[in-house]
């Protein structure tokens, strides 16, 4: 008896896994319109509960621009690397002529309406998994390395979505005698290779201390990243 | 309310103290990126910020000593300045080739330095880039004493054309009347034999004047390179007209710088006056003294003997005998010679003893009484000694005159006693003869007396 409910139990689990996957990619558009995002988070570098919130209205504002049958990949970047915790094209319907839809059958409406729900959820969680929580120290250039190191210099049509402080781990965006010390004790030894495709940002601090300092490090390293807000055209 | 005010004026003068103390940060961020792209003068605070540690990053003297040579291969004159200054305080070489630069740069920092950089950065010996170096700075202005005289050294040796041979041979020589260091360039012209500059007389006589020394290391390396030793002072020629005053030159100072086979050839030839060497003893005696120690047993000996003659030819009694006296106590190899030349103060004692010291009486008679001493040196001592007692009489001690009378009979043979015997026989015979010649022939009784003696037990086991 054990053993007849244990292969009823994973032949579900297959088909609902089967079915899961099936409908992550059933979404997905080949039209040219169709865009797939690269969402790279790196929650740990948000300190400040301001900022934190400033990364999630700007996350927000970046799905709230995701159409129906675009790409979505987010990856949830930590001290030690990345994940990627959602890729999934977004549901819905296309939009059609009523007749169209009459003769349709692909697409259910109510099937979409219910997956898009699940979708937004798991958006939501993947975006704020791994925000700072307990104040942990971090280092922004190698922040900064990593999110170079998931394209090694490869050229990409997505849009990549960058959602970082840029504020380095303790240091008062206001001040600029802290960026000054930060500046001379980081920046002539150090040693990283960007070659970061055209990236915008989500959340980005933007005290002009802030930016200045990344210009001086940008062009120092020969870096094009012109701190192009995501939800700006 | 008091209290308020102090403790915001201490927060203020902290946080001032605060940024004083990292007060190049900002400008540190403002010159990197550009010392980064090439600014020179970026590059050159950047350096010194490094290197005085004034900003966030410290002290770094690496780095510091690095941005400031890159200023400096980029054309920055202050970081130039600074690296001169620099490599001069820390006596590395360098510091030249910058003021070079420098110069060609148009400016005139350098100018008081050249003499004493070139003075420290060109090797003693010239080769031909270094003498195009100094011929490069010399024509380019810097005509100050070192870099003429590396000049004029560079010509003399025909590694340079600026100036004709005649000139720095003339340069050179005005140079050397009061410079050591021109004198030592100046020294190997003067002493090539063969070369048209030959002058060792000049050398012997002038080398002391500028404050050199014939043992100078310096010196001896010259002398040994042309030939100023006791092989060059032998090959020279003693008869040759030219070489008559310059011969004795050469071996001179030879025996000066310590080649102790010419000192004792030129003491020994001023003893004799030999070789064109005036007879000097006091000349000799200070060459001969040289080798008296010499690790060289044989020249050693050669030496002490020589000097127990020159001391006998001048009579220096106290001299000869400390000699004499100091090699027989030690029993050295000399002490053989020492004890065959002991008669000189057996003689000396015997002529002089009334103006004599007692002390050296004695010393005189110790010495006499040890056993290799000629038993005619010993009995010449104990006859003497009785001529010093008849002198002295009563001005001697009681002591002091058993000691001498011990040694007397230590010292004389029984044919001294009988000679001194006979002697005195002799002298009463000729006072009585003197007395009976009134009273008759009593003396020629006497002298039969003295003819028909017996012989001695000794002398007759002798015989």
């Amino acid at each position: 008896m054990k053993s007849i409910f244990l292969k009823l139990l994973i032949t579900t689990t297959f088909c609902l896994l089967g079915s899961l996957t099936w409908a992550a990619d059933k979404y997905c558009q080949k039209s040219p319109q169709s865009k797939t995002y690269d969402i790279h988070i790196f929650g740990y570098t948000y300190k400040d509960m301001n900022a934190k919130k400033h990364m999630a209205r700007g996350l927000s504002d970046l799905f709230s621009g995701i159409a129906v049958g675009d790409r979505v990949k987010v990856y949830n970047h930590n001290a030690t690397g990345y994940n990627l915790t959602l890729d999934q094209c977004a549901p819905g319907c296309p939009e059609t002529s009523f007749f169209e839809n009459l003769i349709s059958t692909s697409c259910s409406t109510e099937v979409a309406k219910r997956d898009r729900k699940i979708f937004n959820q798991r958006f939501a969680e993947a975006a704020m998994g791994d925000l700072n929580r307990n104040n942990a120290s971090y280092n922004i250039f190698k922040s900064i390395q990593d999110l170079n190191d998931v394209y090694k210099g490869e050229r990409t049509n997505n849009i990549v979505a960058v959602a970082i402080s840029m504020i380095p781990d303790g240091i008062n965006p206001t001040d600029p005698n802290a960026f000054n010390k930060f500046f001379v004790t980081n920046v002539p030894n150090l040693n990283i290779a960007l070659q970061f495709p055209p990236v915008c940002t989500i959340g980005t601090s933007p005290n002009s201390e802030v930016l200045k300092f990344w210009r001086e490090v940008f062009d120092l390293k020969h870096v094009k990243f012109d701190f192009k807000p995501c939800n700006k055209e | 309310m008091k209290r308020v005010f102090f403790l915001i004026a201490l927060v203020i003068s902290l946080s001032t103290y605060a940024q004083e103390k990292n007060n190049s940060d900002g400008q540190f961020r403002e010159l990197y990126p550009k010392a980064v792209a090439g600014d020179a003068n970026a590059m050159f605070i950047l350096g010194k910020i490094y290197l005085e540690g004034t900003s966030s990053a410290g002290k770094d003297t690496g780095k510091g000593l690095n941005f400031i040579q890159k200023a400096a291969f980029a054309g920055n004159v202050l970081a130039i300045k600074y690296l001169i200054d620099s490599n001069e305080r820390s006596g590395s070489g360098g510091a030249l080739d910058l003021c070079q630069r420098l110069q060609k740069m148009g400016d005139k920092y350098c100018a008081s330095k050249m003499d004493g950089l070139v003075e420290k950065s060109i090797p003693k010996t010239a080769s031909a880039s270094s003498c195009k170096k100094v011929g490069d700075l010399y024509d380019s202005g810097n005509q100050g004493a070192v870099v003429k005289a590396e000049v004029m050294n560079c010509v003399l040796q025909g590694l340079a054309t600026t100036a004709p041979s005649e000139e720095a041979m003339s340069y050179l020589r005005s140079q050397a009347n009061t410079d050591s260091k021109a004198f030592l360039r100046l020294m190997p012209y003067m002493l090539k034999s063969g070369s048209p500059d030959w002058d060792p007389l000049y050398v012997e006589e002038n080398l002391p004047k500028v404050g050199l020394n014939f043992k100078d290391p310096q010196v001896k390396e010259i002398f040994a390179k042309n030939g100023i030793t006791f092989e060059g002072c032998r090959k020279t020629e003693r008869l040759r007209k030219d070489t008559l005053r310059q011969r004795p030159s050469v071996c001179r100072m030879a025996a000066k710088s310590g080649d102790e086979e010419a000192a004792l050839y030129v003491g020994e030839s001023y003893l004799g006056g030999k070789d064109y060497f005036p007879d000097e003893p006091s000349e000799a005696s200070t060459y001969i003294k040289e080798v008296l120690n010499s690790k060289n047993p044989a020249l050693a000996s050669d030496a002490f003997i020589l000097l127990l003659d020159l001391y006998r030819k001048q009579i220096k009694f106290h001299d000869h005998f400390a000699l004499v006296s100091k090699e027989i106590k030690r029993n050295s190899p000399n002490s053989k010679a020492a004890l065959a030349s002991f008669s000189f103060e057996a003689n000396y004692m015997q002529k002089n003893h009334p103006s004599m010291a007692l002390d050296d009486i004695q010393s005189i008679v110790d010495i006499a009484d040890v056993n290799d001493v000629a038993q005619s040196v010993k009995s010449l001592v104990g006859k003497t000694i009785d001529e010093i007692i008849k002198d002295r009489g009563r001005m001697m001690r009681a002591v002091e005159r058993d000691s001498l009378l011990d040694y007397k009979k230590r010292l004389l043979t029984q044919k001294d006693l009988d000679e001194i015997e006979a002697v005195r026989q002799a002298a009463m015979a000729k006072t009585a003869d003197t007395k009976v010649t009134a009273e008759g022939n009593l003396p020629k009784k006497l002298e039969a007396v003295a003819e028909k003696k017996e012989p001695t037990l000794l002398e007759r086991l002798l015989k």
